[in-house]
């Protein structure tokens, strides 16, 4: 089991409207503990609960990046930043590592990531897979509702993943939520059973469950890689040999420096059962729709003030990873807020006294969508008011949802919006069901070898 | 105090039966009530307008009961007065996020109508009322269509009367 880390500052109250903290610090910290839940601050209104949910943000953001010992557990000998390295959350399970073909068990946690044949020759590197739920679809490039991948100034695609942490992956496969034979089971067992994930909560001193996405770019000569988090990536494409499933690409695994780009962490707690969606990304990435054109100087990641293409336009297809493309022209359709950009200022100044080269300071929250509905007791979600009012209404992040930021309803990215939309992948009416706002449960295969079908 | 908003919000409460802190939640993201209120204003103009917040604040504070306000600020005289035709106007937008143009004012004439906005249409009243939710929009989670809907109670914060009560039952 994970060691618990003492947490510097007051985390003990929590739950606004139920129970408030009258003495919490306005201080930041640097804590390797990850919050249990938010602290709320009075006088409670709609903004000041946003900055305390950011606070969260950020100190989750701190203690996941916290540099990590093998065997993942915070190193609280070292602060974060002093040097760049392995962080706590790159010790969590990928999706590819829980929905494995067949539906296979997952390896107990602590067993190391099983490599594709392909990369084993290769420098050892942190595994960048495309697998998807459908063999042969290379989904972890291309962005969500298929709306594109995203390319560098590089012409290379961004690498995406999505890890969880062990509270969630214990939900999983203790539940045997991993092969669509066990999610039959799961809900064949009991009427009643419902998938739950497990909620932090100050009253428990628990973390609950976590999930984080992050995105990365292949480092490249034009890049200054000390402005990054990196890691050795092993980039790994599976092959696909049948054009209805996309491109011919031929299987290939290359052994590659990528930086850190985008990173959205996703925590269920006691205040938010939606979850409280937090999204950081590094300040280099794009410049900001209302940013007149002439002061876009950069230079960002994604964004060439030289260019005349248009923006925030998915490249055309076919979609190769294998194949240099156009680079993506992308700004930020919904500005930062001014407290954000305050707090933004507030902790990467606090990161640099650690180290005033730290490639944290780099990174910035773009802003955190969390519930303003007080939930039910026990972690429930009303049914009346399922996703509980989320505020802001929209949230996109530059390189995980390009190009459906905005504010147009059902068009545009809404964390909870869309993942409240996430199912089972019990095919069976009714049985099918919610599946706690995480598509990670379609990606379940069949025990029977007939992989994932929709 | 109260400002015109407190006092619009509170009128609209009387018209529709929506209880205050549903029509404007103390945290509110999306922000109805004001967009409402700049809406209606030039629509109805102040002249109109003014005189029903009076109306509404004063009988509020001598604590006379919603469903009596609206009965005085909705009691009719022939020709209707615009100030009831205003009401009446009002209490459709918030259950159907529509402007019913209800007279001549400037620019706008009597029997325009128009969206409010999408937020207005998605989060009208209606829907909840009907226990439904817009069509092309549900933030419902999946299989919910085969599911008991939720109470009329916690849809709207208003109690099933007597009657209403045992026909919901009957769906139960």
């Amino acid at each position: 089991m994970r060691m618990e880390v003492s947490r510097h500052g007051p985390l003990g109250c929590a739950l606004f409207g139920v129970l408030l903290c009258p003495f919490a610090s306005a201080a930041p910290s640097l804590s390797p503990q990850i919050p249990f839940d938010v602290t709320a601050t009075q006088p409670i209104s709609l903004s000041s609960l946003q900055g305390n949910f950011d606070e969260l943000s950020w100190q989750t953001f701190i203690a996941l990046n916290w540099p990590a010992l093998d065997n993942g557990n915070p190193n609280t000998g070292i602060t974060i930043g002093k040097q760049d390295g392995a962080t706590v959350w790159e010790s969590w399970k990928e999706s590819y590592q829980i929905f494995r073909a067949k539906g296979q068990t997952p390896l107990p946690w602590d067993a190391p990531a099983t490599l594709p044949e392909v990369c084993k020759q290769l420098k050892p590197g942190r595994l960048l897979q495309q697998m998807g739920k459908v063999p042969d679809m290379l989904d972890e490039f291309i962005q969500p509702f298929e709306s594109g991948p995203l390319v560098d100034q590089n012409g290379a695609y961004t690498r995406n993943e999505i890890v969880v942490n062990q509270s969630m992956f214990n939900g999983i496969v203790d539940n045997g939520l991993y092969s669509i034979e066990g999610q039959q089971k799961f809900f064949a067992a009991k009427k009643t059973n419902t998938v739950a994930f497990s909620c932090g909560s100050n009253d428990t001193s628990q973390v609950g469950s976590v999930m984080v996405k992050a995105s990365w770019k292949v480092l490249g000569a034009n890049d200054r890689p000390q402005d990054f988090h990196t890691v050795d990536a092993l980039v790994y494409t599976p092959g696909n040999s049948d054009p209805s499933h996309g491109p011919i690409v031929e299987e290939s695994c290359a052994s590659q420096s990528v930086g850190l780009v985008g990173l959205h962490i996703v925590h269920k707690t006691a205040s938010a059962p939606q979850w409280v969606w937090s999204t950081f990304e590094h300040v280099n990435n794009v410049p900001e729709q209302s940013t007149p054109v002439a002061q876009r100087k950069g230079p960002y990641l994604f964004y060439n003030a030289a260019s005349d293409s248009a923006i925030n336009q998915p490249p055309p297809r076919p979609w190769n990873p294998a194949v240099k493309a156009t680079p993506s022209q992308v700004v930020r359709e919904v500005p930062l807020t001014g407290p954000t950009n305050t707090l933004n200022a507030k902790y990467q100044a606090l990161l640099r006294t650690a180290n005033p080269q730290s490639v944290w300071a780099n990174y910035q929250l773009i802003s955190t969508q969390w519930p303003t509905a007080a939930p039910p007791p026990n972690c429930q979600i009303s049914a009346a008011n399922p996703l509980g009012n989320p505020a802001p209404s929209f949230l996109a992040n530059a390189t995980l949802e390009t190009y459906i930021q905005g504010t147009t309803p059902q068009a545009s990215s809404s964390c909870m919006a869309c993942h409240g939309n996430a199912a089972t992948h019990v095919t069976e009416s009714p049985r099918t069901s919610f599946a706690d706002f995480t598509y990670l449960l379609e990606r379940a295969q069949s025990t029977s070898g007939q992989g994932a079908k929709q | 105090m109260s400002t015109d908003l407190d006092n619009f919000v509170g009128l609209s409460s009387a018209l529709t039966g929506i209880p205050i802190e549903r029509l404007a939640p103390q945290l509110d993201p999306v922000g109805l009530p004001p967009l409402f209120l700049d809406y209606v204003t030039p629509r109805i103009t102040t002249d109109v307008l003014n005189p029903l917040l009076t109306q509404y604040a004063t009988l509020a504070a001598d604590h006379v009961p919603p469903d009596k306000i609206a009965q005085q600020v909705l009691v009719t005289t022939q020709p209707t007065p615009n100030s009831v035709l205003a009401a009446r106007s009002i209490m459709k937008l918030w259950f159907l996020g529509v402007w019913y143009q209800p007279y001549d004012a400037g620019s706008y004439k009597k029997g325009d109508s128009a969206v409010v906005s999408d937020q207005a249409y998605i989060y009208s009243w209606a829907w909840k009322v009907a226990q439904a939710h817009p069509m092309g929009y549900s933030e419902s989670f999946f299989g919910y269509w085969n599911e008991q809907p939720s109470s009329l109670e916690d849809l709207t914060g208003v109690p099933a009367t007597a009657s209403s009560s045992a026909q919901q039952g009957d769906r139960s």
